[in-house]
């Protein structure tokens, strides 16, 4: 299109090239491969001038000329564990790494694997999933890793399969100036439950644009966690797609720690009655960084609920976007949805950006949101200082009551603990002072 | 429910009580826009070559720009090269010199719209600058607001006697490149009115201004500019009614405010254009710009608008906080039925210090009726203690409906303090049948509740107005109770 300059498209069209001749896959993974090429063709290298990418400046990643990144060797022991029995898949610079992951015995029917391994073993499961989700139509990186993947986790549950055993999913990068395009593909059919923990970290200046495709059948819960703790030059430009069936539940927690640029990409579509979901978003940035949550929530059917809370605690030259709709469809009647974003700045340079937006279609509905920003409440602070607490501790107090708000509706507690420790740990980095 | 719907239909399917044609000789430019045609508009008014400068830098502006649409709002192209932009009703002689002499015709026109032109004018105590399309015809109570010194005129009266308070001010809030209907109007505007209050002086009246658009195919681009010189304090309604026409009518009126140190401006607006017909056909399109600057330390601007009218409403009154401790309000009713679109909201932008801005917005859907809000809460870095409260409430009536909601909140000071709530549902039915219970008909039970789901607005409305404002709305919803 008119507003890529030819510098950025022509490397794109040369790598794919490249990147194809060797690949020996399904026609129809191709088939997509290119489609999604053409799409981030048309689309174009996301501008300040188009309002999705108002806020965002992407011209430090413009600049560098990102490549396929070589194989790298990483130390078992430096990788994050969950202090509990877990599936464990763990992928380095996008690809499988057999020797970093162990999988427990799994019920009948199910299938954890690595996408590259399943397509080989059961390509019949995945095709009929792959990209079939509505929505990210409009992102470029989510085009561009449906032209790019290399690999990623597939993760299949039969009908009223109960995962016991977490599946945790770890996506390491290591190297600078390169791009790694992770995948998930999750399909959960009736009645089926699972709980899924998928973090993203590295080291070096690379780009991550993972994209992740969740399906829920009718009755299926799913508890999927999403931390991203990037290396601090990082830029994390993801998408999450979400289906779901009739009644089916889905709790969605994003953390988002790390990161000189981090966005993600969030859309659900509560495509059957009585679907409902819960979405649990928190940011925790401080110098240059930047963390952006696009949330849209697509109210399809009838009696469907929704519940965001999405809060970011800023400090330094930090800032967030909060960028989140609810859409609600004409037939989608007797719906409950509610957005609520909060956001604490911690200094004076600090920014927010709330953009709670909502689109109702039709008339007999709940729906509301709210949004505040600000520093921490004087009263709460003067409360404390009344009991002696010395100003210094009481302002850290708050923020981590702020902070944990979020991070203690994760049920893994193992997850929450090791987070919450993250949490304080990047917290006692900046002392919280007056702004 | 299927009781009460049928009603709201009923009420919903009201004839637009002000549709009528006024057959009087209009002195009109033929359709087109070119500098010749501005410079006709600029001679006809016996504008200097500032203004008309200006209006030329205006419209070449425009040339390199293109029709935003961002804005939840469809309709098809307009072609801005048919549509006339200039005309006036032909006077007898050079014009009225007093009420008694202005065009029976159009005296006619304004009493059935209800509007106290002449003994009304002093039994209510307004003093009312009537625009008929583009020209100011009568001026009333004019003597004894220049007893305080207070200017209060059509706009080119204000061009021809006081140029250098034009001159001044025109164009500070709303720059003519500020966008492209703002532009279109700077380059062609036709009337206005024009308020200027002198220091320490406190206006003893409501100002008011009733716009009516009547010559088919003429775009009406009003230009406002009301200043407040220090301590003084306006008060100033705008109310507007169309009549029926089959082709839409494009409105693009600029506002600018302006309150200097202590002063107060309060601007009321109940907007009724032609909204089209049930099938959506016709109605105007009203885009508008209007926004206020407190340049002074604690000074306050306020905006009510009671948005019931037209095809399409893009309107966003809207508050530069620059002053220290000033204040901006917006409280705004908006009401789209049959095949209306409404995108309307506001800005406050927070620059100096202790600002406070108070936003409430009701948005009332039925029908076909889409219905938005969209604002913008801004905090700078300079704005210490910056404060914002905004609430945005959306009532639907009926399913074919829809109630959104877009506000950017972008703050730059950990100590302002902004929050944002809105809440969108129906009327229940535990509300209606709870009322028919006492013996409340549906249709006065949703009567009852749309008021008191308006009445945050209406409250700050002058008495007068909100009577109105509150039986324009009875009128417009009747019949789609739900």
């Amino acid at each position: 299109m008119s507003n890529i300059a030819p510098v950025v498209q022509n490397p794109f069209r040369q790598r794919f090239a490249a990147f194809t001749a060797d690949r020996r896959e399904p026609d129809a993974i191709a088939r997509l491969r290119r489609e999604g090429l053409d799409r981030f063709a048309s689309l174009g290298w996301p501008t300040r001038q188009q309002e999705a990418w108002r806020l965002a400046d992407l011209g430090a990643l413009a600049q560098i000329d990102l490549q396929r990144p070589a194989d790298a060797l990483v130390d078992a022991g430096t990788l994050p564990t969950l202090d509990l029995p877990t599936h464990q898949l763990t992928f380095v610079n996008g690809r499988f790494a057999p020797g970093l992951s162990r999988l427990r015995e799994l019920p009948n029917q199910a299938l954890i694997a690595s996408l590259g391994q399943a397509l080989l073993t059961h390509p019949e499961r995945i095709e009929p999933h792959l990209e079939r989700l509505p929505g990210l139509g409009q992102h470029p990186f989510a085009a561009l890793n449906t032209a790019f993947w290399e690999d990623g986790a597939f993760v299949y549950l039969p009908r009223a399969t109960v995962a016991e055993t977490p599946v945790h999913l770890l996506f390491h990068i290591a190297g600078d100036d390169i791009a790694v395009y992770p995948r998930l593909l999750l399909v959960l059919e009736d009645g089926a439950q699972a709980t899924v923990v998928v973090e993203y970290r590295g080291k070096g200046r690379y780009l991550n644009a993972p994209v992740a495709e969740l399906q829920l059948g009718a009755g299926a819960v799913l508890h999927y966690h999403q931390i991203q703790e990037e290396s601090s030059p990082a830029f994390h430009l993801g998408g999450v797609r979400v289906r779901q069936d009739r009644d089916s539940q889905a709790n969605l927690h994003l953390v988002s720690f790390g990161g000189q640029l981090a966005r993600t990409d969030l859309e659900v579509l509560l495509d059957g009655e009585g679907a409902s979901c819960v979405l649990n978003g928190l940011i925790l940035a401080n110098d240059q960084q930047m963390g952006d949550y696009h949330v849209r929530v697509e109210h399809a059917q009838p009696r469907g609920s929704s519940e965001q809370l999405f809060k970011s605690v800023l400090d330094g030259k930090a800032r967030s976007v909060f960028d989140g709709m609810i859409h609600v469809r004409p037939h989608a009647q007797k719906t409950d949805a509610r957005q609520t974003n909060r956001n604490l700045l911690l200094s004076k340079q600090a920014q927010a950006n709330a953009n709670p937006r909502l689109e109702i279609l039709a008339d007999d509905v709940k729906c509301g949101h709210g949004s505040t920003t600000g520093f921490l409440n004087p009263d709460a602070l003067f409360y404390l200082r009344a009991r002696g607490i010395p100003a210094a501790q009481a302002r850290t107090l708050l923020v981590h009551a702020f902070a944990n708000d979020s991070l203690n509706r994760i049920q893994l507690t193992p997850l929450r603990e090791r987070l919450a420790s993250s949490l304080a740990a990047r917290l006692a980095l900046g002392s919280i002072e007056e702004p | 429910m299927t009781d009460s719907t049928q009603t709201l239909e009923r009420l919903a399917t009201s004839d637009y009580k002000y549709g009528f044609v006024t057959d009087i000789e209009q002195d009109t430019v033929p359709p087109g826009l070119n500098e010749d045609v501005i410079r006709l508009i600029s001679a006809k008014k016996q504008e200097p070559d500032w203004l008309l400068e200006w209006r030329l830098q205006a419209y070449r502006h425009w040339l390199t720009q293109k029709q935003p649409e961002w804005a939840r709002v469809h309709y098809p192209p307009i072609d801005y090269q048919a549509l006339s932009y200039y005309a006036a009703p032909k006077q007898k002689g050079d014009g009225p010199k007093s009420l008694d002499e202005v065009d029976p015709e159009l005296r006619r026109t304004y009493e059935k719209l209800g509007i106290p032109l002449a003994e009304q004018a002093i039994l209510a105590g307004v003093a009312v600058d009537a625009v008929f399309d583009s020209v100011s015809v009568a001026t009333s109570y004019k003597g004894k607001l220049a007893e305080l010194g207070i200017v209060f005129c059509s706009f080119s009266e204000a061009v021809r006697e006081h140029p250098e308070l034009v001159r001044k001010y025109l164009g500070t809030v709303v720059p003519y490149r500020d966008n492209y209907y703002a532009t279109l109007n700077s380059a062609v505007f036709s009337d206005g009115s024009f308020v200027y209050i002198p220091p320490g002086v406190r206006c003893p009246m409501e100002l008011s201004t009733y716009f009516r658009i009547n010559a088919s195919n003429t775009g009406q681009f009003e230009r406002t500019l009301i200043v407040a010189d220090e301590g003084a304090y306006v008060s100033y309604l705008e109310g507007c009614t169309a009549p029926q026409r089959d082709e839409n009518q494009l409105h693009a009126a600029v506002v600018e405010l302006i309150a200097l140190d202590n002063a107060t401006i309060k601007y009321s607006t109940v907007q009724n254009w032609y909204p089209g017909d049930a099938e959506g056909k016709g109605g105007i399109y009203n885009f508008v710009t209007k926004r206020g600057l407190c340049k002074g330390r604690d000074s306050k601007i306020s905006w009510t608008q009671v948005e019931t009218g037209s095809a399409i409403t893009w309107k966003y009154p809207s508050c530069v906080l620059r002053g220290e401790n000033s204040v901006g309000e917006f409280y705004s009713v908006a009401l789209t039925r049959d095949w209306q679109q409404a995108d309307t909201g506001t800005k406050m932008i927070h620059i100096g210090r202790n600002t406070r801005s108070t936003i409430v917005s009701k948005g009332i859907s039925a029908g076909h009726g889409q219905n938005a809000y969209r604002g913008l809460v801004k905090v700078l870095p300079t704005a210490e203690n910056a404060r914002n409260y905004s609430q945005c409430d959306s009532l639907l009536m009926g399913d074919q409906c829809g109630a959104h909601t877009f506000p950017y909140i972008e703050v730059q000071n950990p100590s302002a303090q902004v929050e944002h709530e809105a809440s969108t549902s129906k009327i229940s039915e535990d509300q209606i049948f709870y009322c028919k219970q006492r013996g409340i008909g549906a249709e006065d039970a949703v009567s009852l509740i749309v008021n008191g789901f308006c009445k945050e607005v209406f409250k700050e409305l002058p008495m007068e107005f909100a009577v109105e404002a509150q039986k324009l709305i009875e009128l417009k919803l009747e019949g789609s109770v739900g």
